[in-house]
């Protein structure tokens, strides 16, 4: 009983945190609020998943929550690799207008 | 002594070679550009003593981003004429440097290739040999072009075309980007052969094998660039 309460608790905040926190994409915040809703209806009502997982043609609740899992960790590498990438080229940019800055200021005092 | 074709070197730890390099060329060429790619050995302290104009990047980026910078550095220098990228490691020969540089002022053409294996096929390694013409395969059906060495990092280019080369690709893998620039702007160009000098030193430091499949990677992405 004690997980329960801790694992309701932690998808509570989440829901919290995804309506309060100004996402930059609409499509995260949805994504928290939704999936920290469905985490608190796999634990308080485990029929009610069963349900919404057949409505889907999936046959079981928990296979509901590993296919959103497997889709979210997609989601999240992907969208990291993004930023990643999209952080690498500012830091390049940046790295080579200063080389660029400083040999110009060298050539100019020569 | 030639003045106006420069040289750029992207150097990255070769405190070892690059003031060998450096002098061997010094006997031909006045003009120098080493861009220092973030080296954590002592190279950058190398260059100091070196005739030479040093640009320095505090991080390592990788060699496309080295060679970006000094293009983007030579472009805006009046008594340039055209540039030579040349290896740091002493896998170039500085008698290819000389010939790039007759033939770049000479020729019509913009842009000169080095080709490993027009002349010196059999000096190269054989499986890198296996790997390098499977790469220039599939560069060339790409990028329809037809060169015989996509991946040598021996280049004479024409300053007017410079406005052109705007590298994206950081890593070694930007040869693959400028050829696409050069299919794509239709700029002329003629491959001249290069004798690869493949000692121990340079194979351990060269780029390894499965450097082949980033290649491949990069050139999907220099597809999308623009």
């Amino acid at each position: 009983m004690i997980f329960k309460i801790i694992f309701i608790s932690i998808f509570f905040v989440t829901f919290i945190y995804g309506v309060i926190r100004p996402f930059s994409s609409i499509i995260a915040k949805v994504f928290i609020m939704v999936g920290s809703l469905l985490g608190i209806l796999s634990l308080i009502g485990e029929k009610y998943a069963q349900m919404i997982a057949v409505s889907m043609g999936i046959g079981r609740g928990a296979d509901l929550y590993l296919y959103l899992s497997l889709v979210t960790i997609f989601l999240f590498i992907s969208f990291t690799v993004n930023r990643l990438d999209s952080v690498n080229k500012k830091i390049s940019k940046l790295t080579k207008d200063i080389a660029l800055h400083n040999a110009n200021q060298e050539k100019t005092k020569k | 002594m030639i003045n106006n074709v420069y040289i750029l070197i992207p150097l990255y730890n070769e405190e070892s070679k690059i003031s060998e390099v450096v002098k061997g060329l010094k006997k031909y060429f006045s003009n120098i550009v080493i861009v220092n790619d973030g080296s954590t050995d002592s190279s950058i302290d190398v260059i100091k003593d070196l005739d030479v104009i040093a640009i320095n990047h505090l991080l390592n980026l990788g060699q496309g981003a080295a060679i970006s910078t000094g293009i983007n550095f030579i472009k805006t220098l009046n008594n340039a004429d055209a540039v030579i990228t040349f290896d740091a490691d002493g896998q170039h020969s500085i008698e290819d440097a000389i010939a790039f540089a007759d033939e770049i002022i000479k020729c019509e053409e913009n842009i000169i290739f080095g080709s490993r294996f027009l002349n010196h096929r059999m000096n190269i390694p054989p499986m890198k040999r296996f790997v390098l013409s499977f790469i220039t395969f599939v560069t060339n059906k790409i990028m329809k072009m037809s060169l015989t060495d996509t991946h040598n990092g021996l280049k004479a280019y024409k300053k007017n075309i410079l406005k052109y080369i705007k590298i994206e690709i950081d890593g070694f893998a930007f040869e693959s980007e400028i050829i696409k620039i050069v299919s794509k702007n239709k700029i002329s160009y003629k491959e001249l052969p290069t004798n690869t000098i493949y000692t121990e030193y340079s194979k351990n430091k060269g780029q390894k094998l499965r450097n082949g499949l980033i290649v491949l990677e990069d050139i999907y992405k220099s597809i999308n660039l623009r």
